[in-house]
């Protein structure tokens, strides 16, 4: 009979991930992926097409900026996504955050380029909006960040 | 028992003012400024005023001699002489050393909170800017009147100290009403304390609203404060209210550093001053706020009227009034006690008969630097409200004293049940009218030749039965009224009263020790912001004019950007922004792909409909 038993190792127990938030970091994922193929996809073959109607700088801006934007927030999207999954504070914001930048971006873009892929975005965008203001999914976020009054996860 | 004369009511009751650290005018008489006072007029279609009494001859009894004015002429004391360079710079040396060799009391040492721009917007702090550029412009007194107002005021003082109060005593709709006006020598808010204006001359006001229980016992119900231009409900506090600090019977008064205006607790707060030309966007943006506040109510059920009540309306200008209490304090049983009290009920000569300012006209456009008229009077010399309707000012002339209420509402009892039984036998009346009708117009339906009459008759009958009805609908609202009186009358019977503060809609609080919590940082931001966008503004339009649009755009989103940072709202400000940008991209769609959309919703809305009656169907078989 060993003298010492080796203690056994008790994982940390985690609390229960919301559906909503589940929901909320599936749907950054997927936007994230999108926005990231859009950037790698779009950017080199814009510059090589549309370089030679771009005068000025403010043209330049307007061209490739929220293309370049895209791809660098679909990578920024699926940190967050992961953050989400993690259940991180303030990922609620930071999502709503960066759907703000991509609003403002296809905004910008839909009065200069138009490129088809626009549309979807806006679409998904919207419904992305619109998800993180339906009643349940704040609710969700705002029990994960408040303590437990007992002090142990639930 | 003897009654009590006006005067001893006065007394009983007189209250206690705390003034804050660094005030330097009191409550003094009038005689005393008037003795000091010089009289004079200003006609419209004269370019300056001219001298009537001189300093020295003016007194109560010269001040009210009849006049041959013209229309638009201003009559006006002039109090200060504003001092010469010489005599200022000896006044501030002296100070300077007075500082530096001795001890000064601190109770006349003033030290200002936290910046007041630091405690409200960025649009405030911009129309604030403005509001002191046209200070330049508009008509003003002076900045080194207040110094000699002081001065003077130190000398009449040295002569004959005293602290006197003006009482009025006035009987009203069964209550008892006292007034305690209060005459200062210089308002010196704007020069001595950052606030709104310097004027000559102050008068301010409390007001005491006393029942007679029985022929011996007065007892005191409302106290009212006269703080700026407010009236109301919300200047009111009933007795019994914890807000209202009292030591026996005497209530206690903070007031404001320099404009004097009273408020029932010590702090420091932040008043709104409308200027003229703005007050239509100002009431504009007060109706929207309300109309927002109601809709997000109705949407979420989320009161806002509650939680921000205080909402600011950046069409005012922001001017903090410090009113905390930590400096002189005169009243019963304090440092300083009132003189004997003057009774300006019947109004004197010197109240009724001069309508002039009490100071200085310095022919401000906005008003604020002109002096005011007396008690009685407003500047343009009609009757103030406070003194022709002491009630209706504070909104109790639609308040029965307590000792009457019972019986009003007994009476009101009576005639309501004495209506709902008349009602009663005429419903009686009218119900058997219908029936009989009724049984009429069987009868004539067997007979084809009565139809016209039958129409006709029936006609009557559905009068009829609608104005029962409308008797029904009646009768249920008086009987719940009733019932309601009923349970008041036995309420005030058993002595249970309503909430003292039920009456209160927007109450002036002192500042939260949250929003007086403000970091260096932001009060830093607040102070340069203002200049750092005028003068990037100017670098855009010299430099980069070209992108005058796209950089104007960006600079104001990272002003709004920092500012909500530095007041904790920048989770709002994102929220509210994507929200926008969400509505104006669907408005994009919309435009876009109109009909798609309706196509889509109505195969949705289809699709939907033919779900719900296919499952109402399925489950209708399982059962």
């Amino acid at each position: 009979m060993p003298i010492f038993r080796k203690k056994k190792k008790t994982k940390p127990h985690k609390p229960k991930r919301p559906w909503p938030i589940t929901a909320v970091a599936l749907l950054l994922l997927f936007q994230g992926l999108g926005l990231l193929g859009v950037g790698i996809y779009d950017y080199p073959f814009n510059l090589l097409l549309e370089m030679e109607n771009v005068h000025d700088f403010y043209h330049f801006l307007l061209l490739f900026l929220p293309t370049a934007v895209y791809g660098l927030v679909g990578l920024v999207i699926l940190l967050a996504s992961l953050d989400t999954f993690r259940m991180a504070p303030r990922s609620w914001i930071n999502a709503m955050l960066l759907q703000g930048i991509i609003l403002l971006s296809s905004l910008i873009q839909y009065f200069g380029s138009r490129p088809q892929y626009l549309y979807p975005i806006m679409i998904y965008t919207i419904f992305v909006v619109l998800y993180l203001h339906y009643s349940g999914t704040p609710q969700g976020f705002r029990f994960v960040s408040l303590p437990d009054p007992n002090g142990s996860p639930k | 028992m003897k009654i009590p004369s006006d005067k001893d009511l006065l007394h009983r009751f007189e209250p206690v003012m705390r003034y804050t650290a660094g005030e330097e005018f009191f409550p003094m008489s009038v005689d005393a400024y008037i003795n000091r006072s010089s009289l004079w007029v200003k006609e419209s279609n004269q370019p300056e005023a001219k001298l009537l009494i001189p300093e020295g001859k003016l007194s109560t009894e010269s001040l009210c001699e009849p006049c041959n004015d013209s229309f638009g002429a201003i009559r006006f004391l002039k109090f200060i002489e504003p001092l010469n360079i010489s005599d200022l710079a000896a006044y501030r040396l002296r100070q300077g050393i007075e500082e530096l060799t001795s001890h000064k009391d601190p109770k006349k040492v003033f030290h200002p909170g936290r910046g007041r721009l630091a405690r409200v917007g960025y649009w405030s702090r911009f129309i604030d800017a403005i509001f002191s550029i046209t200070l330049l412009a508009r008509g003003r007194v002076p900045g080194d009147t207040a110094t000699a107002a002081s001065l003077t005021y130190q000398s009449i003082m040295q002569e004959n100290q005293h602290h006197i109060y003006y009482g009025r005593v006035l009987r009203r709709d069964g209550w008892i009403i006292l007034q305690y006006w209060f005459f200062y020598a210089y308002n010196n808010w704007r020069s001595g304390f950052f606030g709104v204006n310097d004027h000559e001359a102050d008068w301010e006001m409390i007001a005491v609203y006393l029942y007679e229980e029985d022929k011996e016992k007065i007892r005191p119900e409302w106290v009212a404060y006269a703080s700026h231009d407010h009236t109301g409900d919300d200047i009111r506090r009933r007795w019994d209210d914890p807000e209202l600090e009292r030591i026996g019977e005497h209530p206690i008064v903070y007031v404001g550093a320099g404009s004097h205006a009273c408020y029932f607790s010590p702090g420091e707060y932040l008043t709104e001053m409308e200027i003229p030309f703005l007050a239509p966007y100002a009431r504009l943006v007060d109706w929207v706020q309300k109309q927002s506040k109601t809709l997000i109510k109705v949407a979420t059920g989320d009161d806002l009227r509650e939680k921000h009540r205080d909402s600011f309306n950046f069409f005012r200008v922001p001017f903090v009034d410090y009113a905390r209490g930590d400096g002189v304090s005169i009243g019963p049983g304090q440092e300083f006690e009132w003189d004997q009290a003057q009774i300006i009920e019947p109004p004197p000569d010197w109240v009724l008969n001069y309508r002039g300012l009490w100071g200085l006209y310095a022919q401000d456009p906005l008003a604020g630097e002109d002096a005011p008229a007396g008690p009685m009077y407003n500047r343009d010399g009609s009757v103030r409200q406070v003194w022709y309707d002491p009630l209706g000012w504070v909104g109790l002339d639609r308040v029965a004293p307590p000792h009457e209420s019972t019986h009003r509402a007994r009476h009101r009892y009576q005639k309501i049940k004495n209506r709902i039984d008349s009602r009663l036998v005429l419903i009686q009346e009218k119900s058997n009218q219908l029936q009989y009708m009724d049984i009429e117009a069987r009868a004539m339906q067997a007979q084809p030749h009565m139809e016209r009459i039958h129409r006709a008759h029936v006609e009557e009958m559905g009068a009829i039965s609608d104005e029962l009805n409308q008797m029904r609908v009646q009768d249920t609202k008086d009987q719940a009224l009733l019932q309601a009186l009923e349970r008041y009358i036995v309420d005030h019977e058993r002595g249970v009263r309503h909430p003292p503060r039920a009456h209160i809609r927007r109450e002036m609080k002192p500042l939260s020790s949250e929003n007086l919590r403000i970091s260096r940082m932001a009060e830093f931001w607040s102070a340069i912001s203002i200049g750092l966008m005028m003068i990037s503004f100017v670098g855009i339009v010299l430099l980069a004019r070209q992108y005058l649009l796209a950089a104007l755009t960006a600079l104001i989103s990272l002003v709004i950007f920092i500012e909500s940072g530095f007041r904790k709202r920048l989770a709002r400000l994102i929220t509210g922004v994507t929200t926008a940008l969400a509505i104006v991209t669907a408005l994009v769609l919309l435009y876009e792909f109109f009909w798609e959309i309706i196509i889509i919703c109505v195969l949705i809305a289809g699709a939907y409909i033919m779900w719900e009656n296919l499952r109402e169907l399925l489950t209708r078989r399982r059962k």
